[in-house]
C-alpha cells in the first residue's frame, strides 16, 4: 500500500505572526547608553580568567556527588526498605528493549530495497504488523535537497504501545511500529492504528526527527493518538539504546504507556549513530 | 587608536595579545546587543540570555583562531552563538529529561495558557509568544531567530546552521506552522493544497 506524503502544506504569510515576534523580540531593546558596557566587559573578563577545567569541574563535581548521594539512598533503600515498600507502581520499568542490530540491518536492507524502487520520491516508510506505508513525494523537487544524500543517514523510530491491567504488574506490547525517515524529514501520518481493538480509532501523526549537536536525536512529535489524546509536546532528546515514555493514559481498567526508542542509521558504512 | 575603524578580527587579536579591554569594550559594544537578540529566542529565558551572550564572547576570544580571515566574521559569530545555545539547551534538557523521568510518564506538556483572543494586554501576548517558541525545537526557534528576527536570508541562516538552504526554509516553515498553531494566529496566505492523491 502506498500513499503520499502529505507534508507538502505550503505557508508562506504569517506577516501578523512575524509582526508579533518581532514585537516580542522588540520587547527587550534597550538604549545603548542604558546597556552597563564596562560591567559586561567585567563579566566577560571574569570568565576568560576562569580556567575552562575548573568551570567544568565545579559542575562535574557537584554531578559525582548528587550521584553518590542517588547510589547511597538506593543502597540504604535496598538493604532496610525494600520489604516495606509498596507494590512496585512503577511497574515504572517497562521491559521493552531499544532496537537491536537485527532490527536496524533490517531496516538498512528495507530502505535500500526500497529507495531501488522509488529514488529520490521516497519520503520515509511506517512498518507495522499489517505490512508497510510509505510516503512518497511526487513533487518535483525533493524537499530537502538531494534525497539521496538524505537517506545516507535516516532514523528508525519504533513507537511501542504496551499496557496492563491495573491491577497487574507486567505489561504487554499491543503495537509496535517502525518509522524510517531521513533526518529533518516531516512524518505525517493518519489513519495509522496503533491497535486493532482495545485501543481502537486511528491516529493522526506527525514526527520530524534531527541531530542535535553532540549526536543525540531529537524527536518532536504531535498529534492524536486514541486513549492518549492529544500529544503536543516539545523534543524528546533520545540517546543511544534509551526507551523513553512520552505518554500514558488509563481507560477501562487498562494503563497505556506510550514509548519511543531511536536511533541514526548511516547506509553506507553499515554502522548506527546517534 | 581610533576602535571605531578597527575591524572586528583585530579588536579581538588586540584582546588576546594585549589584553586591551577597550578593544574588548568595542567589540562588546558592536555585537552584544545583535547577539542577545539571536540567543533570546532560542533559549528564551531572560536570565539565561545574558548568561549565554557572555559565553559566546568568552568563545570568540578562545576560539579566534579558528576564524579564517577569508570568513565573514558576523556569520561566525552567529554561528558560536547558536552553537553557545545548543550547549545550553543539551544540559537544560539533561536535567529536565531526568525531572521528567522522576515524574513519570503523565507530563506530556498541555497548553494551559489562555488564547490569544483572551490576552488584553501586550505583556500577556509576550508571554505566550514566550511560551509559544519553548514549545519548538531547538532548531526550529534558531530558523526563527536567524530568518524571522535577525532578518537573514534562508542561505545565510543555512550557513551558519551547516544544513541546507532547503532545509532552512524548510525549519522556518515548520516553525511558523506551530507558532501559527499554538498561539491563534492566522497565516496571511495558506496554501494548504495537499498534494494530488494517488
Amino acid at each position: 500500500m502506498t500513499e503520499r506524503d502529505s507534508n507538502t502544506t505550503q505557508a508562506n504569510g504569517g506577516d501578523d505572526l512575524d509582526a508579533a515576534l518581532r514585537g516580542w523580540a522588540g520587547s527587550f531593546d534597550r538604549p545603548e547608553g542604558e546597556t552597563d558596557m564596562s560591567s559586561l566587559v567585567d563579566a566577560i573578563n571574569q570568565r576568560l580568567e576562569t580556567p575552562l577545567a575548573s568551570r567544568v569541574d565545579v559542575a562535574g563535581t557537584s554531578r559525582i556527588i548528587g550521584g553518590l548521594a542517588i547510589a547511597a539512598s538506593l543502597l540504604f533503600m535496598a538493604a532496610w526498605g525494600l520489604q516495606r515498600m509498596p507494590r512496585p507502581e512503577a511497574g515504572s520499568v517497562v521491559n521493552v528493549t531499544a532496537l537491536q542490530d537485527e532490527d536496524i540491518s533490517r531496516q538498512r536492507r528495507l530502505v535500500r530495497g526500497v529507495y531501488d524502487l522509488f529514488g529520490d520520491r521516497l519520503s520515509w516508510l511506517v512498518v507495522s504488523p499489517e505490512g508497510m506505508r510509505m510516503g512518497v513525494d511526487e513533487s518535483s523537487e525533493p524537499l530537502d535537497g538531494d534525497s539521496r544524500d538524505a537517506w545516507r543517514r535516516f532514523t528508525g523510530l519504533r513507537l511501542v504501545v504496551v499496557r496492563r491491567q491495573e491491577t497487574e504488574e507486567a505489561w504487554e506490547t499491543v503495537r509496535e511500529l517502525d518509522v524510517l525517515a531521513p533526518l529533518e524529514q516531516l512524518v505525517a501520518l493518519d489513519g495509522v492504528r496503533l491497535n486493532q481493538s482495545e485501543v481502537g480509532g486511528q491516529s493522526d501523526l506527525r514526527l520530524w526527527s534531527f541531530l542535535l549537536p553532540d549526536g543525540g536525536v531529537a524527536i518532536d512529535i504531535e498529534g492524536a493518538l486514541p486513549v492518549f489524546g492529544v500529544l503536543e509536546s516539545g523534543s524528546h532528546v533520545l540517546q543511544p539504546g534509551a526507551v523513553t515514555t512520552i505518554a500514558g493514559a488509563t481507560a477501562d481498567g487498562w494503563q497505556y504507556r506510550l514509548l519511543q526508542t531511536a536511533v541514526v542509521v548511516d547506509t553506507s558504512s553499515g554502522e548506527t549513530g546517534a | 587608536m581610533d576602535y571605531r575603524i578597527t575591524d572586528d578580527s583585530e579588536l579581538v587579536r588586540r584582546r588576546q595579545q594585549l589584553g586591551d579591554d577597550d578593544a574588548l569594550a568595542e567589540l562588546v559594544r558592536r555585537h552584544y546587543t545583535r547577539v542577545q537578540a539571536i540567543v533570546r529566542p532560542i533559549v528564551v529565558k531572560d536570565a539565561a540570555t545574558d548568561d549565554v551572550t557572555q559565553e559566546v564572547f568568552v568563545r570568540v576570544l578562545r576560539g579566534i583562531k579558528g576564524f579564517k580571515q577569508s570568513a565573514e566574521f558576523t556569520t561566525w559569530l552567529h554561528r558560536i552563538a547558536v552553537n553557545a545555545c545548543y550547549d545550553f539547551l543539551r544540559r537544560e534538557s539533561r536535567r529536565s529529561t531526568e525531572s521528567l523521568d522522576m515524574s513519570g510518564p503523565g507530563d506530556i506538556a498541555v497548553d494551559t495558557t489562555p488564547s490569544p483572543s483572551e490576552a488584553s494586554s501586550e505583556q500577556e501576548l509576550s508571554q505566550q509568544i514566550g511560551h509559544a517558541l519553548l514549545r519548538l525545537s531547538p532548531k526550529l526557534r534558531a530558523a526563527i531567530s536567524l530568518v524571522v528576527l535577525k532578518g537573514l536570508d534562508a542561505a545565510e541562516a543555512a550557513e551558519i546552521e551547516g544544513c541546507a538552504t532547503a532545509t532552512m526554509h524548510w525549519r522556518v516553515h515548520e516553525a511558523r506552522r506551530k507558532l501559527s498553531k499554538i498561539l491563534e494566529f492566522p497565516l496571511q496566505r495558506e496554501d494548504a493544497s495537499r498534494a494530488s492523491k494517488q
